[in-house]
């Protein structure tokens, strides 16, 4: 097998509740386990990641969590200022004309202003060297190996990786729009960047995710990584067993028991119906079994970025 | 349902639960459903709108989520903005899953549905409220038109706020449902009336009136001066202009703007309408609900019942049968000793997950009832993990006992 060569930008995304946050973390755990330095991101988002890593609660700055761990929740606002800083250089011109109240009402018509700046943000943490280089000089080592981002909910992901179309198609020219092309060559690169989408062994989740990939696809901002399925009913009917079971007569005083398997035997059934479905969008697929214990425990975000090692 | 269905989604503060549940579908104008996404939010809506329907009161249940469930759950092909009436089988059908738990003296009353088209909603309300047909054309010909429409935050929780308003009071609904939009932070929803009128700001708008609308963007004229220079090496001077041209027309929406907002706050704090939460028997998920069931009280917002799905089902009885029957016997007979031997050990390892599973939910709910708050103290429908997922008109149905109903285990 030809060497792999790691890829730096992970985004994770999916619809609510299929475990986007512990996918994030199982996988920055995996890395930092693996010796790279690694930034964990989140996206204005009701931290989930202290308590699924057993860390000190994430702030709005770049901050140490552990050895070669980094965490951050990035905050419109403060996103924001720190690229109007890096465009402007000045903090106290950035005062006199960003929180001046008639500024801020116009700058909210700015048309994804908020997805700008926050993907300004990882771009300049992705191009950040070990020896304080970055996008205005500097050679050295990246400073974080790699980034994980946990995107918000689906249709937010994909507002976040298509400002550089959507600014594009309204601004046309400008500042704004030379930035998103900057951008563009960093998370288009296939070999440096990736999205990874999570999804659940369910019709509904299953339809949604095929939508999203058809949108990714269409808009080709970003390279389709892995689809990870969370919560996979672990396999115990093979068909062997599913037509023993099924030869058994109702109304004995095995009912009960019948009936629990009946209920998994169908579960099963179903989720294998939707894992064939995902399998025509031709990605490769992580299945994460249903492990019956708190996903909040530790051992068990191990255990999934264990699953995750095959991303590169 | 089987008599081996679940004991514990049957427990007597949940038939307590259900009676509330059932009021509001009786009395209310609006109930809202609000929750994180992947909750079952969509089919609690629809379930609650069909049971409205089926009691009698002419019904509209509203998504703004674009996915097909709604119209799935409620066997249409597809929903769109304007309100397309469901099946009255369905409605008849459910009227007599509930008719043996809640008499109704009333007939089945229309059951109707829409997906709430975030553009489409915002050109209705912009010729509702432009002071006339020019200024909302030109308002509509701008760019900065669909950045207000459908990029700002809070715009589409702003328009399904004030369509529910209008659809409420438009005299054709005795009750109208809304599915609330997948919000990324909960909060969104409750803040969105304020966030867009503080976008409209009134000062920054009169400030605009002041001038002669030809004047654009040179607000920025004078004491300003330098600001105008440092946007326009931020964003480009060409769009300031137009921005300014688009801010100075919108002055003439604000009013029309705060009075409906003005509506649509005092219908949702009123005792017209319930909010629901609805949440899953999840850790992450229940301290989400947690904190916005918390967030809608400390707001004055009607917080009148909550619904946990989607439980699964505690196997009571199979786990005695595993526990003192001769199970591998009794399987080794009727199945030979290979297929006896496999299947036995599959049913038990069925049956002990279930238990898990089911420990597991009772833990995170109980942690959160321990924890007191706005949502332990809210009456609680749960709901049992169907076998099969609710995306099609006959499992709604069969929903309903469960929701507002008595099931019969």
């Amino acid at each position: 097998m030809p060497a792999r060569t790691p890829r730096q930008i992970h985004f994770i995304t999916g619809k609510g509740g299929v475990g986007k946050s512990l996918v994030a973390c199982a996988l920055a755990r995996r890395f930092v386990d693996e010796g790279d330095r690694t930034l964990l991101v989140q996206v204005h988002a009701k931290d989930s990641h202290a308590a699924l890593l057993g860390i000190a609660p994430v702030g709005d700055d770049v901050a140490a969590a552990g050895r070669n761990l980094w965490t951050v929740n990035l905050h419109p606002a403060q996103a924001m200022r720190e690229y109007a800083l890096m465009t402007l250089k000045l903090e106290t011109l950035y005062k006199a004309v960003f929180e001046n109240r008639l500024t801020k009402t116009f700058l909210r018509f700015v048309p994804s202003l908020n997805e700008l700046t926050m993907m300004g943000k990882l771009w300049f943490h992705a191009e950040e060297r070990l020896d304080g280089g970055g996008l205005f000089g500097g050679s050295g080592q990246p400073r974080f190996d790699r980034i994980v981002v946990d995107c918000p909910s689906t249709g937010h992901a994909l507002k976040l990786l298509s400002v550089s179309r959507v600014l594009t198609e309204t601004l046309r020219v400008g500042p704004m729009v030379e930035k998103t092309k900057q951008m563009a060559t960093v998370f288009g690169d296939a070999r440096r960047s990736a999205i990874h989408v999570v999804t659940l062994p369910d019709e509904l989740p299953v339809n949604e995710t095929l939508e999203l990939l058809a949108a990714l696809d269409r808009d080709k901002t970003v390279h389709v990584g892995h689809l990870i399925v969370n919560q996979v009913m672990p396999r115990i009917f093979d068909e062997r067993t599913e037509a023993a079971l099924r030869r058994i007569p109702d109304g004995s005083d095995l009912d009960a028991i019948l009936a629990a398997g009946k209920r998994r035997l169908g579960r099963e059934r179903l989720e294998a119906r939707e894992l064939s479905r995902l399998l025509q969008a031709g990605k490769p697929i992580v299945e994460v079994p249903l492990i019956p214990e708190s996903p909040l425990q530790v051992s068990h975000v191990q255990r999934v970025g264990a699953l995750l090692g095959e991303l590169p | 349902m089987s008599r081996h269905e679940p004991r514990n989604v049957d427990r007597d503060d949940t038939a307590a639960a259900r009676r509330v549940l059932l009021e509001q579908v009786h009395q209310r104008r609006v109930i809202v459903c609000v929750g994180s996404g992947g909750v079952g939010k969509t089919t609690s809506a629809a379930a609650l709108g069909l049971a409205a329907a089926a009691l009698g009161r002419k019904t509209l249940v509203i998504t703004i989520d674009p996915a097909r469930r709604l119209a799935n759950a409620l066997g249409l092909e597809a929903l769109s903005h304007a309100p397309q009436l469901v099946d009255s089988g369905l409605v008849e059908h459910a009227a007599r899953q509930l008719s043996s738990s809640s008499p109704s003296t009333s007939e089945p009353a229309p059951l109707h549905a829409m997906m709430l088209d975030l553009k489409a909603g915002w050109d209705d309300m912009l010729f509702r409220t432009a002071p006339n047909q020019a200024v909302a054309n030109k308002i509509l010909a701008n760019r900065f038109y669909k950045v207000l429409s459908t990029e700002l935050p809070g715009a589409h929780e702003f328009i399904a706020c004030e369509h529910l308003q209008h659809l409420a009071s438009s005299g054709r609904f005795d009750l109208v449902v809304l599915d609330t939009p997948p919000t990324q932070n909960a909060l969104d929803f409750l803040d969105a009336p304020s966030r867009i009128l503080g976008v409209l700001d009134n000062d920054a708008f009169r400030f605009f009136a002041d001038k002669s609308s030809s004047l654009g963007l040179r607000f920025l004229d004078g004491a300003s001066g330098r600001a105008q220079s440092v946007i326009a090496r931020f964003t480009g001077g060409e769009m300031l202009e137009e921005l300014g041209d688009f801010l100075v027309l919108l002055k003439d929406l604000y009013d029309p703007l705060t009075d409906r907002t003005r509506r649509f706050v005092s219908l949702l704090e009123g005792k017209d309408t319930a909010f629901v939460v609805v949440t899953a028997p999840q850790p992450t998920v229940l301290s989400e609900a947690a904190f916005f069931a918390g967030e809608l009280v400390r707001r004055g917002l009607p917080l009148r019942a909550v619904v946990v799905n989607r439980l699964t089902p505690r196997p009571r009885e199979a786990m005695a049968t595993l526990v003192n029957d001769h199970v591998d016997a009794t399987l080794h007979g009727i199945l030979g000793n290979d297929d006896g031997a496999r299947v036995a050990a599959a049913l038990d390892r069925a049956v002990l997950d279930e238990d898990r599973l089911a420990t597991l939910e009772d833990a995170a709910l109980q942690g959160l009832t321990g924890a007191g708050g706005a949502l332990a103290q809210t009456p609680t429908v749960r709901l049992p993990r169907l076998s099969d997922a609710v995306h099609d008109a006959g499992r709604l149905v069969e929903l309903l006992p469960w929701l507002v109903g008595t099931p019969t285990l």
